[in-house]
């Protein structure tokens, strides 16, 4: 059953452009020119109940509005969505009880005022019982260390702490699914991990739906297995994250650790290292060559130790952002 | 419901955060009021009338207009423009609550407290100055103020969505909030000064506003000086105005949030 149903989605701006400077200002109290942005172009996908995808892309891809879209906070320019069997247009409420979307980078909470307040609130307007809420808030805050700052009004608290509260916040009437824009954003590596934990626990035991994007290719790496890369409002890929390399890396790593030390001359005439650390080195080869090259390797040196991997994922995604080579 | 009554609690909270804020909020009224009262005391001085007002008349309507101020206006409504242009309200367009009732609740807690003090600041004008006021004892009047004063009350509430929802299309909001809240409020609702110490060709043509309906009107009726036909004119203008800027309302809410980009995330 999918969850998320995209059909052709397109979300287009009208975005002013001024001229620097005074005579730009000017200008532009009378002459008014703008520019169609594409944010999102067109773009489809479904997403099934219980999944864990992650969504990523450089900045300004598109992946904020197309969430923004699915939860119905912007209405789109053409193309259809279905979240959890609504039109999220219509803005019902029972569709409202059932989402929840995390900014890290934007406060949801009452800044005044401490985040038990924001808490408390969020109950009345969920109509969330009395001992459910306070398992839950239990359970979230103990998770992510936060109980002895709960009657700390949020603008005293760090980045890190205020986004775990907005976290808790966000999560306190149970959403079935679950948009988070950059959740593990300005924390810890310890909260970071724990984030990540509990996003993974979350999913399994309410089988919720949840969708991530983020930079941090750590937070994708440990919960997704299926991703969508979004660049310039278009995906470019949708597939599981273990397959990316296959399809976009035309190499392959060759890591060897020497088992003395070998002429660099003798060694760069196989291959161009990319990496050396003593011993140790790695060449990134041509998925076709990697045979030969190894046993040349394997012939000419002495070998401790050699291994052929995928290349990491980020070096995949980075390169892939850089070069802008979908094909 | 509940949640709106602890909206409305929390938005009482706020208040009390910051102590010099809410304190210079409360000084800021009551130099106003003190301001006004004391240039028609003044002015009054040797005369018994003066711009077809007695003095008690023209004080009490200076005092009532600070007491019909507190009932009928509402700040947290002006900040709604700038929660729209800044993307803050966007959250609560993604939670189970009208947006409309969220801000009726604020405005409500807002209102609140703004009554207790302006009654204790009042008091206290009236204790120093002892001037002397009028009291309506006529029950067609004291009825019908009320009445003006509820319609008043809803009335401001429709038109601050009205002006707020600039924030849908503009990168600036304050020119219409300054529009509305200082130019057509105060000056084009009578919270001045009476409309009609003005030349009568201005009272001909604002009478056709929404304006005069929010603070002029209902002190016009409590001190009696309308006649009674005037007087229900007056309730059915503002029932007019009530009901036709509610559907305007909802129309340009409406377009405004096919056209909203949410910012700032």
């Amino acid at each position: 059953m999918s969850a998320i149903k995209v059909k052709n989605l397109k979300k287009y701006y009208k975005v002013r452009r001024k001229d620097p400077g005074i005579k730009g200002s000017v200008k532009s109290l009378f002459s008014k020119s703008f520019e169609n942005v594409k944010a999102v172009d067109g773009i489809s996908f479904n997403i099934a109940k219980g999944e864990l995808i992650g969504f990523i892309g450089p900045n300004g891809a598109g992946k904020t509005t197309t969430l923004k879209c699915l939860s119905g906070l912007l209405y789109s320019t053409s193309g259809s969505v279905e979240t959890l069997g609504f039109d999220p247009w219509q803005k019902k409420t029972e569709f409202r009880r059932q989402i929840s979307l995390v900014m890290g980078q934007k406060n949801q909470l009452w800044w005044d005022l401490p985040a038990m307040d924001s808490f408390l609130l969020n109950q009345a307007i969920y109509d969330i019982e009395d001992n459910k809420f306070k398992k839950i808030l239990e359970e979230l805050s103990s998770l992510l260390e936060i109980e002895n700052v709960l009657t700390t009004p949020i603008r005293k608290l760090s980045l890190g702490q205020r986004m775990k509260c907005e976290f808790v916040g966000s999560l306190l009437h149970s959403p079935s699914l679950l948009l988070l824009d950059e959740p593990t954003i300005g924390l810890d590596v310890v909260s970071q991990k724990n984030i990540r934990d509990f996003i993974k626990d979350y999913n399994k035991k309410y089988n919720s739906t949840v969708i991530l994007t983020s930079h941090n290719m750590e937070d994708v790496k440990k919960l997704c297995k299926r991703i969508i890369i979004i660049d310039k409002g278009r995906i470019v890929y949708d597939g599981l994250l273990d397959d990316i390399s296959k399809k976009f890396s035309q190499n392959k790593n060759i890591t060897v650790v020497f088992s003395k030390k070998e002429n660099l001359e003798k060694i760069s005439k196989i291959a161009k290292a990319k990496e050396i650390d003593s011993l140790k080195f790695v060449f990134s080869v041509g998925r076709s060559q990697v045979s030969s090259v190894v046993s040349k390797i394997l012939n000419d040196f002495s070998v401790a130790d050699l291994s052929i991997e995928e290349p990491p994922i980020e070096d995949v995604i980075r390169d892939l952002f850089v070069g802008k080579n979908y094909a | 419901m509940h949640k709106y009554f602890l909206v409305g609690k929390i938005n009482l909270q706020r208040h009390f955060v910051y102590r010099l804020n809410f304190v210079l909020w409360r000084v800021r009224n009551l130099v106003l009021m003190v301001s006004l009262f004391v240039f028609w005391k003044a002015i009054f001085k040797g005369q018994d009338e003066l711009l077809g007002y007695r003095e008690a008349q023209i004080l009490t309507y200076t005092l009532g207009i600070a007491l019909i101020r507190s009932i009928v206006l509402a700040s947290k409504s002006a900040d709604l423009a700038g929660n729209i242009k800044s993307g803050a309200i966007a959250s609560w367009f993604l939670k189970p609550v009208g947006i409309f009732k969220l801000w009726f609740s604020m405005d409500m807690a807002d209102k609140i407290l703004n009554i207790f003090f302006t009654i204790f600041e009042l008091l206290l004008v009236v204790f120093i100055f002892k001037p002397e006021l009028v009291f309506q004892t006529n029950l067609f009047y004291l009825a019908s103020f009320g009445v003006l004063l509820c319609l008043a009350a809803a009335l401001f509430f429709l038109l601050s969505l009205f002006f707020s929802a600039s924030g849908f299309w503009l990168t600036d909001v304050w020119a219409p909030n300054f529009l509305f809240m200082v130019v057509l409020l105060q000056i084009a609702g009578g919270g001045f000064f009476p409309l009609d110490i003005l030349p009568p060709l201005f009272l001909k043509i604002i009478k056709f506003t929404p304006f005069p309906y929010m603070l002029y009107y209902p002190m016009k009726v409590y001190l009696g000086q309308i006649s009674k036909p005037e007087v229900i004119t007056s309730l059915l203008i503002s029932c007019f105005w009530v009901f036709g800027i509610y559907f305007l309302v909802k129309i340009i809410w409406k377009k405004g949030l096919e056209n909203y980009d949410a910012p700032g995330s």
